[in-house]
């Protein structure tokens, strides 16, 4: 009979832990919804950010070079028109605000390649005061 | 947690039939333990919330961010592009520094709404976005009265907030109205510039130089 | 294997400082020698003489780190860690800069001359590849910015007869490029060294490309076209380039260059250990599976570090070498009668 009581005994103990674990558990879950959105965010702001800048930052240099440049309709900036537009053309494709988008370091890449290639081709120093250095963004 | 008390209280009650010395002991034992699971409860809860919501504040955050800031960047983008520009064809040095000037300001302009954003609760928009809101109304009085407000509002720890009321009441529309006639405190804020300011001060400039509105439209 | 390499003449070509790189010019009677002390010098034989001809000392502000001829041998580009290269045009025996080409970040590693004479290639510690166009007016534009490889690219080489590019990394890959529409793209990686990839050569058809690494290996790659004979999968109309051969076992640090005689089909390498080494293909091995045997070992080439080995484009089995000594060393190559 004691025996019967004490496995009794043990049993209730195990399911109150468990109980109390679970309560906690589920206040602490809510808490970690929050929190997390919370920290995401600012990850996700820093990020997002940097991103918007610097493809922003090319989107504006190239738009404005090539009105400069449509000025003379000679054939001595051909080859920098044909550049400026296809690296417009591809920074308006690119989906600036999706960080899921599964071509997104490629394209990044591809697009900081003609960036560079553009300044080039213009004489300008490519990190003229475009660079994220430059710009002292500090978080 | 006090229903944690009341529970273990419960607890003992059901499951103890003991002396009342050895109860006092076993109580606070007791009370530990599960105190102990609660804690740990609690954490794992914690862990395991965060898990499921910190991509999606990730990805809420970045799309928001990468908004923001794209047209900041074109902004920059077209001044440097201005900039590079005046140094190949060797403007004369006021150009130059009108251009530098600008493009300074756009550079704080970027800092300051980073911060922003980085600091405010979703909930809870900045000034500067007020009047973005207002701009993107599209309602062309209330973006004078937004100048005159701003020009006014310069003024106010002069001549107190009767007077940025007054010009206030021409402006039509009520929930910028009120934000308007804020603290005087709130006068710093007026001092920091819109990107919509930045970018008419762009097209000015750009006009200032000579070149054609063509240049400049897509602004 | 004895007497197989044989020691022409020695000579201090940047005292005091590193040699780095030699180029051979195409007609083989120049070379050039590009080193730490931030300056080019032209070599030519004066008999049984090497003498120097030239010094191009006024063109970078840091070390020099490879010089190429261009295929016609007027021009001369030197890369520089001064994130520049210069283009030297040949006026007899004077040499002009004639173009600096900038855009790279930081150090230029490594510049090369397409065999049509109209590109060229730089890769830098930037972890770029630039392509360059040259017009008829000697005017220089870059037609592509490539950042395909995650690291340092360490050299950059021209295939001998398609348009077709190939990189060198720390990111232990090589990379294989392609011209599409004014633009160049990556269109396939080789994998399998287990560290820095530091130069590469193509045999004379173009079939192969040796690559030679810090994992002390020299990897044999071949090329299979669309609808090739032995099955290799393509993708679409790029090639595929598989490993078909690796010489393990016989360097004993990183090997830091490797030449292909384009007259002879000797493999050289250049070795941290010092030494100088020939390996040849058996006659009769299967070309998908190639066997290379040594058939040189000049244990102590250099008192340093090998940096370079060039063949000498006309004269069978001449072979110069340079070091981390600041010498340059002739040598005589003998394929060995029984191997």
């Amino acid at each position: 009979m004691a025996a019967a009581r004490e496995t009794d005994a043990f049993d209730a103990i195990v399911m109150a832990e468990a109980r109390f674990h679970g309560e906690g558990y589920q206040e602490g879950y809510v808490e970690g919804t929050h929190a997390g959105v919370i920290e995401g965010r600012q990850y996700g702001i820093q990020q997002g950010a940097k991103i918007g800048l610097e493809i922003g930052s090319y989107l504006g240099f190239s738009m404005t070079w090539l009105r400069l440049l449509q000025k003379h309709s000679d054939d001595k900036h051909s080859k920098k028109i044909k550049v400026l537009e296809s690296l417009i053309e591809t920074i308006q494709r690119f989906p600036h605000q999706d960080p899921t988008y599964d071509s997104l370091q490629e394209d990044l890449e591809r697009m900081r390649g003609k960036f560079k290639q553009v300044c080039s081709l213009l004489h300008v120093p490519s990190d003229f005061r475009l660079s994220r250095e430059g710009s002292a963004l500090s978080f | 947690m006090s229903w944690v008390q009341s529970a273990v209280n419960q607890m003992n009650d059901e499951v103890f039939d003991e002396d009342a010395d050895e109860m006092g002991i076993a109580q606070k034992e007791w009370k530990s333990t599960m105190e102990k699971r609660v804690k740990e409860g609690y954490r794992e809860g914690v862990e395991a919330g965060k898990q499921l919501t910190l991509q999606q504040g990730f990805n809420q955050g970045y799309g928001e961010a990468a908004k923001i800031m794209f047209s900041c960047g074109q902004l920059k983008g077209s001044l440097s592009a201005l900039l590079s520009w005046c140094y190949n064809n060797q403007c004369d040095s006021s150009a130059l520094n009108k251009v530098t000037d600008l493009l300074n300001k756009t550079e704080k302009y970027e800092e300051d709404t980073i911060k922003d954003l980085s600091g405010r609760h979703p909930q809870q928009p900045s000034f500067a976005d007020l009047l973005d809101t207002v701009e993107d109304m599209e309602l062309g009085h209330a973006l004078s009265s937004e100048e005159q407000c701003n020009g006014i509002r310069e003024q106010v720890s002069e001549n107190g907030a009767q007077f940025c009321g007054q010009s206030c009441t021409n402006s039509g529309t009520n929930s910028f109205q009120s934000k308007c006639c804020r603290r005087p405190e709130e006068h710093k804020d007026s001092e920091r510039p819109t990107l919509a300011g930045l970018k008419e001060q762009t097209v000015a400039l750009m006009e200032q130089l000579g070149l054609s509105p063509s240049t400049f439209e897509y602004l | 294997m004895k007497d197989s390499l044989t020691l022409l003449s020695r000579i201090p070509a940047h005292p005091d400082s590193r040699c780095w790189f030699l180029a051979w010019n195409p007609t083989g009677t120049l070379l050039a020698s590009c080193g730490g002390d931030r300056s080019i010098r032209i070599w030519g034989k004066e008999g049984d003489a090497w003498v120097c001809k030239s010094v191009l000392g006024e063109g970078h502000q840091r070390t020099i780190r490879k010089v190429a001829w261009s295929p016609c041998g007027n021009y001369l580009a030197s890369a520089s860690f001064d994130a520049t290269t210069c283009i030297w045009k040949k006026n007899q025996e004077d040499f002009e800069c004639v173009a600096t080409l900038e855009g790279h970040e930081n150090e230029v590693k490594s510049v090369a001359w397409a065999p049509s004479g109209n590109l060229l290639a730089t890769c830098s510690r930037d972890k770029s590849v630039w392509v360059w166009e040259v017009d008829e007016e000697d005017e220089y534009e870059c037609m592509s910015v490539l950042n395909s490889h995650t690291q340092d690219v360490k050299h950059v080489v021209w295939h001998p007869n398609q348009e077709l590019l190939a990189s060198a990394s720390y990111d232990d890959t090589v990379k294989l490029y392609r011209e599409e529409e004014d633009d160049w793209v990556c269109f396939t990686t080789l994998e399998g060294h287990e560290s820095t990839v530091w130069s590469l050569t193509f045999d004379q058809s173009g079939e192969r490309l040796a690559s030679c690494s810090d994992d002390k290996t020299v990897r044999i790659w071949h090329q299979y076209q669309p609808g090739n004979e032995q099955g290799i999968v393509c993708s679409g109309t790029d090639p595929t380039w598989k490993c078909v051969c690796t010489l393990s076992g016989f360097h004993t640090r990183t090997i830091y260059d490797v030449a292909w005689c384009h007259l002879t089909g000797a493999l050289a390498t250049a070795c941290g250990d010092d030494a100088v080494r020939v390996f040849e293909e058996q006659p009769l091995s299967d070309p998908q599976q190639p066997t290379f045997t040594l058939t040189a070992h000049m244990a102590r080439a250099h008192t340093q570090d090998v940096n370079c080995v060039a063949w000498n484009p006309k004269e069978p089995g001449l072979l110069a070498s340079c070091s981390d000594d600041g010498e340059m060393a002739f040598w005589k190559y003998q394929r060995p009668e029984a191997y």
